[in-house]
C-alpha cells in the first residue's frame, strides 16, 4: 500500500477511536449530572441553578420544578436544593474537564484508550 | 435483615452457555458498585451445583443473598449466537419464565436484570423509591454510541416500539401485576400476537412480549406513560464485538463494523453499565471479572 494512504488510514482509525471516546465522556457527563434529592431524580443544569438562585433572591418559600420523567416536584427547601445541584454540577463538569483534557493530549490509539 | 429493595436474576445453564456464572459476575458487579445491592437468583438445582463446583461456595455466597430454586424451563427456544463475526453457534434459550418475576420477587421494589448486564457505575442507585411503578427502556446504543440495529427499534418496520426487557424496575403494585400477567398471557398465545403485531422470527423474545403488553396497557397507542430509567439508553455490546480486557470499572472492547466485518476499533467503557451480548466472550473473561469484583 502507498505509504501516504497507509498513514491516512491509520489516522482515520485514530480519529474514529477518539470520536467514540469523546462521546463516551459526554454520556458520562450526562450520567453525572443526574442527582437524587428527596426521592426525586433531577438533571442539574445551569438553567435549574439560575432558576433556583432567582427563587432564593426573590425570597420564594416554595417553588416547582420537573424531575427527569417530567413529573412536577414541589421544592420546599430551595436553598438546600440549590446547594446540592450546584455541587453536583460542579463535580460532574470537573471530571468532564479533566478527562477531556487528558483525551485532547492523546495522540495515538493506545493513549486514547488508556 | 429483611430488605424491600433488590435485584432479581434468572439463570439456567444450557449445554453451551454457563448462565449461572454470568449471573455470579452480574451479582458481584452489583455488590461492587451499588449501595442497594441485595440479589436474588432464580435458578435450577443443577446450575447452582455446577457453580459451586466450578468456582467456590464462597463466591456463590458472596454473589447471591437468596437462591430461589425452580425446575428448569422445559421449552426449547433455539437461538443463534455469534462470538465475533467469524463464529456462529446455536443453543437453547431458556427465557420463558421471566414473566413470573413479579410473583417470584421477594422485594417490594425490584430491578429485574439480565445476567449478561454488568453494573459498572452507581446509576441504578437513583432508581429506588421511584414515583413510577414500572421503568423500562426502549433505547439502546451500540459501543460506538450509534442506535442499535434498526430491527431493535420497532418490532417490524411499521410496528410498535420495542422495549428492552434487559432491565425492568417494578414495584409490587396493581399496574406492575397487570403488566406481568398480560405478558404471561402474550407468551402463552405468542403465535397469535406474532401474526397480530407482524414481527419476524420463530424465537420467543421477552422484549417483544413486554413491548406488546406495554402497547396494550397504553391503550393501543404509543405514548410515554411507561417511563424509562434515569439513563434511558442501554449501552449494548453486539454479539459480533469482542472483549479484550476487563477490570473492576472498565472494559476494553473490540467493536466490529457491521458493514465491513473485517474492520474493528477499540472502545473503552469506564464507569458505564453495559449489556454484554457476546456470551462466550463474557464467559472467557468471567474469572477475571469475578476476581476484580471481590
Amino acid at each position: 500500500m502507498d505509504e501516504k494512504l497507509e498513514k491516512a488510514l491509520e489516522f482515520s482509525k485514530y480519529q474514529q477511536t477518539l470520536h467514540v471516546q469523546k462521546e463516551n465522556l459526554k454520556l458520562r457527563l450526562d450520567h453525572l449530572l443526574l442527582t437524587k434529592i428527596e426521592d426525586s431524580v433531577v438533571k442539574c443544569s445551569m438553567e435549574l441553578i439560575n432558576f433556583l438562585q432567582t427563587c432564593v433572591t426573590r425570597e420564594y418559600e416554595i417553588t416547582y420544578v420537573m424531575d427527569v420523567n417530567n413529573n412536577p416536584i414541589e421544592v420546599r427547601n430551595i436553598e438546600l436544593w440549590l446547594f446540592k445541584i450546584i455541587d453536583c454540577y460542579h463535580m460532574a463538569h470537573e471530571e468532564f474537564f479533566k478527562k477531556s483534557d487528558r483525551l485532547k493530549k492523546a495522540r495515538n490509539v493506545k493513549k486514547v484508550i488508556s | 435483615m429483611k430488605t424491600k429493595k433488590g435485584f432479581l436474576l434468572l439463570a439456567f445453564n444450557t449445554k453451551e452457555l454457563d448462565y449461572i456464572k454470568m449471573a455470579a459476575c452480574c451479582a458481584l458487579s452489583i455488590k461492587s458498585h451499588l449501595k442497594y445491592n441485595q440479589v436474588t437468583v432464580v435458578t435450577d438445582q443443577n446450575s447452582i451445583n455446577w457453580l459451586r463446583t466450578s468456582t467456590s461456595i464462597d463466591i456463590v455466597d458472596k454473589a447471591f443473598d437468596k437462591i430461589h430454586i425452580v425446575s428448569q424451563p422445559k421449552t426449547t427456544n433455539i437461538r443463534t449466537h455469534y462470538d465475533s463475526p467469524w463464529t456462529k453457534f446455536k443453543t437453547s434459550f431458556l427465557n420463558k419464565n421471566r414473566t413470573s418475576a413479579y410473583e417470584i420477587s421477594p422485594y417490594e421494589e425490584t430491578i429485574l436484570i439480565d445476567v449478561d448486564y454488568l453494573v459498572m457505575s452507581n446509576m441504578l442507585d437513583l432508581v429506588w423509591d421511584n414515583k413510577e411503578d414500572i421503568l423500562i427502556n426502549k433505547q439502546a446504543l451500540n459501543l460506538r454510541n450509534e442506535k442499535f440495529h434498526s430491527k431493535t427499534i420497532r418490532l417490524s418496520p411499521s410496528g410498535i416500539n420495542m422495549y428492552w426487557a434487559t432491565l425492568i424496575y417494578f414495584k409490587k403494585s396493581k399496574i406492575a401485576e397487570l403488566l406481568f400477567n398480560l405478558t404471561l398471557f402474550i407468551k402463552d398465545n405468542y403465535q397469535f400476537y406474532k401474526h397480530l403485531y407482524n414481527f419476524p422470527g420463530q424465537l420467543y423474545r421477552n422484549d417483544y412480549a413486554f413491548s406488546i403488553a406495554i402497547h396494550i396497557l397504553n391503550g393501543f397507542v404509543e405514548n410515554e406513560n411507561i417511563k424509562p430509567f434515569p439513563i434511558p439508553a442501554i449501552k449494548t455490546m453486539d454479539q459480533k464485538d469482542d472483549i479484550v480486557e476487563v477490570d473492576k470499572d472498565s472494559i476494553l472492547f473490540l467493536s466490529n463494523n457491521t458493514n465491513k466485518m473485517w474492520e474493528n476499533i477499540l472502545v473503552k467503557l469506564r464507569n458505564s453499565d453495559v449489556h454484554i451480548m457476546n456470551k462466550r466472550s463474557f464467559i472467557r473473561h468471567s474469572d477475571t471479572l469475578i476476581k476484580s469484583f471481590l
